[in-house]
């Protein structure tokens, strides 16, 4: 900026008069998209109850779910970010229906804005991904930017649950990712999310259409996925036994466990058992000890014992203070510390098998005396 | 011993006497009360007398009839008057009488913030009813921000939060600026500088954005005492402010005294430093049982007299007093519980730096120990508040350090005592931070075509933007067309963001973060192998990983400790306008200049002798900011050796540096001398003077217009000046004085 005082010297100089132009509230445009859709990805109302009670929302009819999905100039959701276009979707009449509001230009925003709330109306239920905390708090800030107000809706955010069920198994649950993984279905020229803003400017510099064909495809495919996400998670949450990975029914149970739902947690681990063995037996056993099912409990660590540290380590929790068997804690810990290869957990080892060593030292020693004074005796 | 005992026995000890230049006693005075107001309401005076006031201070009654009336105020108060009714009173009567009513405060540091907090909901409790006071910075919880958002009638927050949290995410603070009717901006004296001149660009957003909502809210602004609090104020938020500036609050009998060093070296101007000097005064007050704070101006300092205090044995048993240090650097939980041990009497000295000029509640000490003139007549008597209570005495020594500035200072007390206290200076019109302000204005809201931002050229600046792909001009408006999030590329501070890490790794098991710095000062303290020091502990730098900010460090216990040297260069970017004196030119332009650090000096513990050396390698820090130059002509030095010229010019430097600070009214660490003997720009022998606040605050401007002032003080401090060759209170400790004094002759005889 070390030249600004004489770039600013030339833009006064050369400053043509201002053309006052004219202020009116222009259109927006809008694509209207029809898919077919094979019936069996499509969720059926009662597929939707057991997701509707864990988001605490009422079960809405079919043709009451929207899908939402926005593209935008940028990824925070302060006031300069705009989302230039929101795909919106919904089944109707057996077919998937979108609808992309975009804008020419800024001016065209209140109307989107506008025929957005249209379009929504009343009782619609959102579906979203990561819409929770950028999609629809970004929406908002736009409706006070044009001094509008935005309803609230019922909203079902599919990364949350996403996450919960898949997370471990796949690590990244970015919408494509899940689609290429669940659904077998991979996209093809796919534009990259973090392109998106630059190509929008292009567009507005240089007024080529062309240049957002990438970006309408996209969010359409967004917007359909997310249907059939919908459709994958509430299968999840109604028969965890339709899920193919034991990890994705731990991962569940686990999440239950979380949202303090026990009984669902204990059916998922179950489930998991089979192909997830020391997982799902560990986080199964852990639960019974807290709900004080001791036996149960016990009965798990050792049919895992040797296999996961957390087991053995429970085991010599048991030795150490109900049964007093230090002997047999010695042997746990040192199980534990050989599976081991977490460098946290292994300071607490340590420190657990120096003080069972103390008590057995002490112990021996006390049995040594006792013997002597019988000897004595 | 109490203070007035101690006071008098020092008077009477000629050791101590001799060296005193001004004692000063400042009278009591009584306390000037009001009724409370008519208006107020009876929550508030209930409130009030529930904490067992039944007046207020004429200048809080004036704060709150002021704001009632609907103008913006600006209170000037000492330390200790009751500052904060003077804002809470008028708020919380708005909210009484609106419950919809928000205000927003603004404190300079997090700590400030959560402090003025604490007492905000002391007042509500007493009050009773449903208001709610939060902060909201950096360290407020996510998930509690929201209810800060919708519910929060007082925000309580800091210039940089504002400024990149809550401008920006303006949309979901719809409550806030719809009602906002106060904003409260608490010590805007510390708004000097860039600092001063970003806040005054956050102010003009901020009122946009109230704009915007609908909401048009009144300013409450509190300073210390500075020559020019309401210029600063309107500076500052573009508004006008009626000045409440008479103080109702009493004062004890106050003793400044001045205290210079004996010299103990004739030839070489030598005197006893400054350190050890205030070292003996304040073991003398400590050992007194007088609660004493004392000041020292670097980070070092406060380190080593630390150290010595921590030595002394107060009692036969060889008890040591409770002596803490505070600064810049501590953790914040370090310095509440430091805070807390001065006001409840269990810290009985602290050593501090500026840090705690600022209205940190630390209740009123008894004794203040200046090491050093702070370098401005405003903090000198900031510092001198800290000591200092309603009743009963207090005393302030400064102790004068070798520097021309502070014997200047110490020498002519009239100039102290009678001179107002300096202009805090900020440059609304610097064109670089107001355009990284317009970036983020635009951010928030679009501009309109016939919208001015401040004074500035609105218009062509977007147009300029525009150019660079930022903005696009539609409509009418102004539209933000990028991706980027402006304001986290701002920082209000000029090096606040990038603090390093102190990591003590003593313990290997137990790595611990005992504090942080600004990357400014990392090189200097923090380099590999200094002795850094810690709450008087001495630590030796294992490690400095610059790219990562962070400094390791181990526990040692040595007799020395480490004082690193730092070398500038200057280079010229841009040059604006010039004109001739005599044979001279005087250019105002823009300067880059590197700072680094080479090598570092072992200096022993007491007798400060010269140990050894050490090299540092350290990446060169750099800072683009404005210049005055003066060139000289060659024939300035005509018959004089090279290095008779080399020492000349670095005596004026010296010289220049020391007076200029007096002639512009700043601070000494706002103004920086260099000399070139050959300049690459200009080819000549040069002098610069230069701002050291990135982007510059102006008082380079001035010292171009003060060229030829400057040049002839500095001769008469040098012809006036008792020593021989040089001493540190005119050319510096290195001498050549007469080369000096004969090529600023030669200039100026040029100029008749």
């Amino acid at each position: 900026m070390s030249n600004l005082y004489a770039r600013l010297k030339t833009i006064s100089k050369a400053k043509p008069t201002a053309v006052q132009e004219e202020k009116k509230v222009k259109e927006c445009a809008e694509i209207i998209k029809y898919f077919d859709i094979e019936p069996h990805f499509l969720p059926v109302k009662t597929e939707l109850a057991q997701l509707c009670a864990v988001e605490g929302i009422d079960v809405p009819e079919i043709e009451n779910i929207v899908f939402l999905d926005t593209e935008t100039t940028g990824l925070g959701s302060g006031a300069g970010t705009v989302a230039f276009l929101v795909g919106i979707g919904w089944l109707a009449e057996g077919r998937f229906e979108s609808h992309q509001l975009w804008m020419r230009d800024y001016d065209e925003e209140e109307d989107l804005l506008k025929k957005l709330d249209a379009y929504l109306g009343e009782d619609k239920t959102l579906v979203t991904f990561n819409g929770k905390t950028f999609d629809i708090p970004l929406l908002q800030s736009r409706h006070v930017m044009q001094r509008l107000r935005m309803k609230q809706y019922d909203h079902i955010d599919l990364l949350t649950h996403a996450r919960r069920i898949y997370k471990l198994r796949l690590k990244r649950v970015n919408l494509s990712h899940l689609e290429e993984v669940l659904l077998g279905h991979e996209r093809h020229d796919d534009i990259p999310g973090s392109m998106i803003p630059q190509r929008y400017f292009d567009f507005l510099k240089s007024r080529d259409e062309s240049l957002l064909k990438d970006i309408f495809d996209h969010n359409a495919q967004d917007i359909v996925s997310l249907s059939r996400i919908l459709k994958m998670v509430s299968m999840a949450y109604t028969q965890p036994e339709t899920l193919s990975e034991g990890m994705d029914v731990f991962s569940l149970g686990k999440g239950y466990e979380r949202m303090k739902k026990s009984e669902n947690a204990e059916k998922c681990y179950k489930l998991a058992q089979g192909s997830y063995r020391v997982g799902a037996t560990t986080a199964l056993s852990l639960l019974y000890k807290r709900q004080k099912r001791m036996d149960e409990a016990i009965a798990g660590f050792e049919s895992i014992a040797g296999e996961s540290p957390k087991a053995n380590e429970e085991l010599a929790k048991f030795d150490e203070h109900i049964k007093k068997d230090y002997k047999a804690a010695l042997m746990h810990t040192d199980a534990a510390i050989r599976l081991s290869d977490e460098e946290a957990d292994m300071t607490d080892l340590l420190y657990r098998r120096s003080r069972i060593v103390r008590k057995l030292v002490k112990e021996q020693n006390k049995d040594k005396q006792d013997s002597e004074r019988q000897k004595d005796g | 011993m109490n203070l007035n005992q101690f006071l008098k026995k020092l008077k009477q000890t000629p050791d101590f006497s001799e060296n005193v230049t001004t004692w000063k006693v400042i009278p009591a005075t009584e306390g000037k009360f009001a009724h409370f107001p008519d208006n107020m309401s009876p929550l508030l005076q209930k409130m009030l007398i529930n904490r067992g006031i039944s007046m207020l201070y004429t200048h809080q009654a004036d704060a709150f009839n002021a704001s009632m009336r609907g103008e913006n105020v600006c209170v000037v108060t000492p330390t200790a008057s009751g500052k904060t009714h003077c804002y809470n009173l008028p708020v919380l009567q708005r909210i009484i009488d609106d419950p919809d009513s928000r205000a927003l405060y603004l404190f300079p540091t997090k700590a400030l913030a959560a402090d003025q907090n604490a007492e905000l909901n002391e007042v509500i409790t007493l009050m009773g009813g449903d208001v709610k006071a939060y902060t909201y910075d950096g360290d407020t919880a996510a998930s509690a921000r929201k209810a800060v958002r919708e519910a929060g009638h007082i925000v309580v927050t800091n210039p940089d939060m504002l400024h990149s949290g809550i401008l920006p995410n303006h949309t979901k603070w719809v409550k806030l600026f719809e009602n906002l009717k106060y904003i409260v901006i608490d010590e805007i004296h510390s708004y000097r500088g860039v600092f001063g001149s970003n806040l005054a660009c956050v102010i003009m957003r901020l009122k946009r954005i109230c704009n915007f909502y609908g909401s048009d809210p009144q300013f409450i602004c509190c300073s210390a005492t500075i020559n020019n609090p309401r210029e600063l104020a309107e500076t500052l938020t573009g508004e006008r402010f009626t000045l409440v500036d008479k103080s109702g609050a009493p004062t004890g009998e106050k003793h400044i005294i001045f205290y210079n060093p004996p010299v103990i070296n004739e030839q070489l101007g030598i005197r006893r430093s400054s350190l050890s000097e205030t070292r003996h005064i304040a073991e003398q007050l400590v050992r007194n049982g007088v609660q004493t704070i004392v000041f020292a101006k670097s980070r070092l300092n406060v380190e080593v007299l630390i150290t010595y205090l921590k030595r002394l044995k107060t009692d036969i048993l060889g008890s040591s007093p409770t002596v803490r240090g505070y600064r810049g650097g501590y953790l914040p939980t370090q310095r509440r519980e430091i805070e807390r041990g001065l006001r409840d009497g269990s810290i009985q000295a602290v050593v501090s730096t500026n840090a705690l000029e600022l209205g940190i509640d630390i209740g009123s000490l008894e004794a203040c120990v200046i090491c050093g003139y702070p370098g401005t007549i405003a903090s000198t008597w900031q510092q001198a508040g800290r000591a200092g209570r309603r009743q009963g005495t207090s005393a302030t020594f400064v102790v004068a350090g070798s520097t021309p500035l502070d014997q200047y200072i110490i020498k002519h007390p009239n100039y102290f005592f009678e001179q107002s206290p300096e202009n805090a200076l900020i440059n609304p019109r610097n064109i670089y931070v107001a355009m990284n302000h317009m970036k983020c204005a635009a951010y928030e809201l679009p501009f309109t075509q016939e919208e001015d931002f401040g004074d500035f050229a609105t218009q062509d600046m977007l147009t300029y933007l525009e150019e660079e792909n930022i903005v696009k001009q539609l409509g009418g408006k102004w539209h933000w067309m990028a991706e980027e999030f402006p304001a986290s590329e701002i920082s209000l501070r000029s090096a606040d963001d990038e603090n390093f890490l102190i990591v003590d790794i003593t313990n290997p098991a137990h790595h611990l973060v005992i504090g942080e710095m600004d990357r400014f000062t990392v090189p200097m303290l923090l380099h590999e192998h200094a002795i850094y020091m810690h709450e008087g502990s001495q630590y030796q730098v294992e490690k400095l990983d610059f790219p990562n900010k962070k400094a390791f460090i181990r526990a040692v216990d040595v007799d020395y400790y480490t004082d690193a040297n730092l070398n500038v260069s200057l280079r010229v970017l841009d040059t604006f306008e010039d004109y001739p004196l005599g044979n001279m030119n005087v250019i105002k332009g823009e300067v880059m200049v590197t700072s680094i650090v080479t090598m570092f000096k072992k200096m022993k513990l007491d007798t400060h002798e010269n140990l050894g050396f050490g090299q540092v390698n350290l990446p060169e820090l750099e800072m683009h900011t404005s210049a005055a130059m003066i060139t000289i002509p060659e024939t300035a030095f005509d018959g004089m050796s090279k290095e008779d010229a080399q020492s000349g010019m670095l005596g004026i430097a010296t010289c220049i540096k020391g007076i200029a600070p007096l002639n512009l009214m700043c601070s000494a660490y706002d103004i920086a001398c260099h000399y070139h003997v050959r300049d690459p720009f200009t080819g000549k022998p040069t002098i610069y003077l230069y701002d050291t606040v990135a982007g510059g605050i102006g008082l380079s401007d001035k010292a171009y217009e003060m060229a030829n002032t400057l040049l002839e003080e500095a001769l008469d401090v040098m012809t006036t000046c008792k020593c021989g060759t040089g001493c540190p209170s005119c050319v510096g400790p290195l001498g050549g004085k007469e080369h000096s004094v004969r090529i600023l002759r030669r200039l100026l005889r040029d100029i008749q």
